[in-house]
Parts: structure tokens; sequence; C-alpha cells
């Protein structure tokens, strides 16, 4: 398994493991941008076959997308 | 359902009761005669102490469907509320109007009260979980949210009557002559509970610091108190007292606080000018720069009207002002202060900003600063609901502070979070943009067009000035533009502009 990011405001968390595909958010602003973060994170998670969970506190959308590519990176075993 | 002057659809009628739809400040004048309570005696050698909370409910005749009233001098630290509500409970009394100021985190354990048939109703300030389980429609009738000043208003004016008013009293002697600047659970003035102390049928104190009569200072004078019920705690000090509270160090709500420092500069500061204090990060910090341009310019404010903290207690210590007025107190620099300088005076809500009286402070004050949880394209301001529609916070003085003030600042961050701040619509109006003159944010200020003075006062300032509806696009582009939230049409709440009119309603939540 792998992660990405924190669950401090403003932030987000991203974890990635061995799995079937399987995309679970949780968001503090579901309400809002609950459907725009879905959005993003089947954009730069599309054809992973693993177990996506993110645990989002009030993260920009730019900062959704910089936690989910860290966690992509490591899960593909990328040096950064 | 009449649509209003902010545009809002609002009911005619709430709980039964008329109301009139907002429509513009001061544009629905008072009408009739102020309103009483019952006259009551008390002969010689008759003794007002009473040792358990349901004798003191039984000698004052409780009974299902009147109405209690509490003030949130004890703020997240008051114990009163939930001993009286609990006696209440156990004694099976139902259908409780309560008429609080304002309800905190501390009182959650009247949640289930909203549904167990104990209480109908709450008219008050709910901050937190009350607020919340409003939102999702836990309470029986209709919630009215009223302003410090509206709520002075509605009694006085009869809208609302108390028949039972329960008050905490950090200090009271055997005959009801009560302060709040003494004992182990000292808050300061005893401001909000003034109007019901005078106007309810009935009046209780409740103590854990009983001292020999007579007690002094008075804050409210023993002909008005029925009962004195002495209780091991009235609250926890961690939560009645905010401790020393810091200047924000966020470097944006620090620009925020210099730019809104620069349009008081710029439009109001000069030799006996007056401001509004508060207690938040951004307004602390404007108070401490102010101090210290005033010290630099060798300039004295007339008076200071608080929401007062350690750096109000502060600058009046220094001289650079002088008068300070204290409706609420927030740290024990402040308690100590009013205690002891006698240019520092404890004022009656009634006199803060009633606008239906022979006139208040904040038709005095030279500058109001604010804050918001939302602000829109049309200056209105939203400190009530969250985007997401949940009912979290009460009015406060907002209302009356941003009606008053010659000069009326709100300062918010454009976004909290992902949240946008400036908005096309704020979810809910709480005040006004015609009250509304700068709206002041880390990324610049807009000013409200009908200000031109403001406008031509500000030119050529280093301070960003943009059109609001630029601010708006600028957070929207930085945080995506949000859904809109899942609500219903139950209406859960009526939020009250300060003369009684309906400005807004908050509808239920769905879960």
């Amino acid at each position: 398994m792998v992660e990405a990011g924190t669950h401090e405001k403003g932030d987000v968390f991203v974890s990635i493991e061995d799995g079937k595909r399987e995309v679970i958010i949780k968001s503090k602003l579901e309400r809002l941008y609950g459907e725009a973060i879905r959005d993003t994170v089947e954009e730069l998670t599309r054809g992973i076959e693993a177990k996506i969970i993110v645990e989002d506190s009030g993260a920009l959308d730019w900062v959704l997308r910089a936690r989910l590519e860290a966690a992509i990176r490591k899960y593909g075993g990328e040096k950064v | 359902m009449p649509i209003n002057a902010v545009g809002r659809e609002v009911p005619s009628e709430i709980n039964g009761q008329r109301f009139k739809p907002f429509a513009g400040d001061l544009k629905t004048p008072p009408e009739g005669r102020r309103a009483g309570s019952l006259i009551r005696m008390a002969p010689r050698g008759r003794s007002k102490v009473i040792n358990s909370l349901e004798e003191v409910i039984k000698k004052v005749g409780l009974e299902d469907g009147m109405t209690v009233s509490f003030h949130h001098h004890l703020r997240d630290g008051d114990f009163v509320v939930n001993m009286v509500m609990e006696t209440i409970r156990k004694m099976g009394i139902k259908d409780i109007r309560i008429f609080p100021t304002a309800l905190f985190p501390v009182h959650e354990p009247l949640v289930p009260m909203l549904t167990d048939g104990t209480i109908r109703r709450i008219e008050g300030s709910m901050n937190g979980p009350l607020g919340e389980a409003t939102s999702y429609g836990a309470m029986r009738e209709t919630a009215v949210l009223r302003s410090h000043s509206g709520r002075v208003r509605a009694v006085e004016s009869g809208e609302v009557h108390i028949d039972v008013a329960f008050i905490a009293a950090p200090t009271a002697d055997p005959y009801g002559n009560l302060n709040g600047v003494d004992g182990p659970s000292a808050c300061g003035p005893l401001a909000y509970a003034m109007v019901d102390a005078y106007h309810a049928d009935h009046t209780v104190a409740i103590t854990d610091h009983l001292v020999p009569y007579p007690a002094h200072p008075i804050s409210i004078f023993q002909h008005q108190i029925d009962y004195v019920v002495p209780v091991d705690k009235i609250g926890d000090p961690q939560g009645i007292m905010s401790g020393t509270l810091r200047i924000t160090t966020s470097p944006s709500r620090l620009k925020i606080a210099r730019y809104a420092l620069e349009v008081i500069d710029r439009v109001a500061l000069k030799d006996g000018f007056s401001f509004q204090a508060g207690a938040g990060g951004i307004s602390l910090a404007v108070t401490k720069f102010l101090g210290d341009l005033m010290r630099k310019k060798g300039i004295r404010a007339s008076f200071i009207n608080g929401g007062v903290t350690k750096y109000v207690v502060d600058m009046l210590h220094e001289g650079l002002v002088d008068v300070v007025f204290d409706g609420q107190a927030f740290d024990l620099d402040a308690v100590k202060s009013l205690k002891e300088d006698k240019n520092h005076i404890e004022t009656p809500l009634a006199m803060y900003g009633n606008p239906y009286s022979s006139g208040g402070i904040v038709n005095m004050l030279d500058v109001g600063v604010l804050g918001a949880t939302e602000v829109d394209i049309d200056f209105n301001v939203n400190v009530n609901t969250h985007s997401d529609g949940l009912l979290l916070h009460g009015i406060g003085g907002h209302q009356e502070v941003a009606a008053g003030s010659a000069l009326t600042i709100v300062t918010v961050p454009l976004y909290r979070y992902r949240v946008p701040v400036i908005r096309e619509r704020v979810t809910t109006v709480t005040t006004p943009g015609e009250v509304v003159d700068v709206v002041v944010t880390e990324h610049g200020i807009a000013i409200n067009p009908k200000r031109d003075d403001i406008i031509e006062s500000m030119r050529g300032s280093k301070v960003p000035i943009y059109d609001i509806q630029d601010l708006q696009k600028k957070a929207y582009q930085i945080c995506g533009k949000p859904q809109e939230p899942k609500i219903t049409d139950d209406i859960i709440a009526a939020i009250l502009w300060r003369d009684g009119t309906i400005i807004d309603v908050v509808y239920k939540v769905k879960k």
C-alpha cells in the first residue's frame, strides 16, 4: 500500500493498495464538491486496477491532483 | 409568500405569529407601547434563597408551554441552561419555548429534549450541535433567530413574553443583587440578562458565589429578582474565559487586517473617533494595529464598544481611548478592568443597538469591523449558515453594528479551504448589502458602489480595489463552482432583521 497527503484541513489523504478496482471517497465537502472530487479522481486514476481511498479535508482541486499523482507514482514504483 | 427587500421569499406567519417582510433598514416604524411584566411583591422578612431548582420551578409556577430565558455570558462554559432544562424535563413539564441569548456546544444535552416533548422550539442563537440538529428537522416548531438588539426589541415590544428568566449570576447576595465581576465563574458584565430581569414575569438568579448583603458592585438590582438559588458550580472558567486571545499568525489573515487598517486610516481615522471591537482573529489584529497607528499618529479614540479583550484594556490604560463600553468580556483582563476602571462602563444590551429606542451606542460608532461566513455580489452577508445549508451560528451584534456604524467593513478570506466566501448569492441573508460599505479580502477590497465618498478616499491607495463580481469570479476560479447543496422546502428557522421583520429563512437540510 502507498499513501500521499495528510488529514490536515485543506489537504487530502490518498492511499492505493492492491486489489480489485474500487474507489472510495470521503469528503467534508461532499455536499458542495462531491461531484468535482469524483470527476478528478476518476480522471487521474483511470485504468488503475487497485483499491483507491481518498479522504478529503477541503483540498483545492490542484492539491487533490498533486496528492493523487504522488500516490500513483509511488504505487507504480517510480522514484521521485 | 411575499418577496422581501433582499429578494428572499419569506412567510408572513411563523409559529402562528404574524411577521412583516424585511423592507429595508428602518423602513418599518415601531408601533405601540412597551410591554410589561407581572407586578409582584416581597414582604419584609421573606427569604428569597431557595436551595433546589425543582422547588424554585414549582414556586414560580412553570407550566407546559411556557417560555424560559437564559443569557450567554458564561458562553461555552455554562452549566446553568443544562441544569435548569434537565430539572424541567425530570419534572415532566412539556412544550417549553427556550428564549436564550445564545447556546453553545456545551448545550448539546438539549438535543434529545427537542424530540422528547420537553422543548417545542428555541428562539435564539444556536452555535453548533443544536443548530445542526435543528437543520436536520429535530425541532417541532420553527426556530427564530434575532440579533442581540433585536432580541431586546422583541422583549420590549411584547413580541416575546418571558414567563421565567433564569439568570446565571457569578456573584449574588441573598436578596438578589447580582454582578459578574467576582466569584469563581466571573464573566464580566451581565448586560445580556438585564432586559430579561426587567421584563420577565418571574426571575431566578442561580449562583455559585453567595456573598453577604449587599453585594457590590451591582449589575442587576434586587427589586427585579424573585429568588436566589445557590448551586455548587454555574460554569467552567475554561469555557467562560477565552484565556489570552491570540492575534492571528496566518499571513493571509494578517494581510486582510492590514488592508482593513488602510481603509480605516483613509476614511475614518481622526481624533475622537470610535470603533467596535471583537474577539475574532482578524478583529483582534485590526484592534492591535489600530492601536499602533493611533500611537504613531498621536490620535485618541473617544470610545471603543466591545467585545472587550486585553487589547482593548491595554489601549484604555495607555490613554489611547477615553471610554470602553462593555456588553461582553472575553478574558480576565477585561473582567478586572470592568471592576476597577471607572471609564470602563457596563452597558445594558438595550443601550447597545435596539433600533426601536431613543438611540443606541451603535448610532455613535464611526467604524465597525465585522466577519462573515459568506458575502455575495450584492454585499449581503451571511453569518448564520454554512454553504452546505447547516444552521451553525447566531447573529450576534452583526446587524446593529453594520447598520449603525458610519463605516462598516466586513473582513473575510476569499475562500476557506475549498469553499468560496465571496459568492453569487449568500446561502442565508443575515445583514443586507445596503448597510455594508467595504468588503476586505487578502486579494483586495471591494467598495459598495453607493459609497462614492469611500471610493474617493481610497483613490491612490496601494490596496488593490476590485468590483465585488471580480472577487467572486476569482474565488470560483480557485475553488471551482460549488454544487447546489441538497435542501428541502421545509422552513426550520426564521432570521429576523433587528426591527423584527423577516430578512430570510433557513431550510431543512437532507442528511
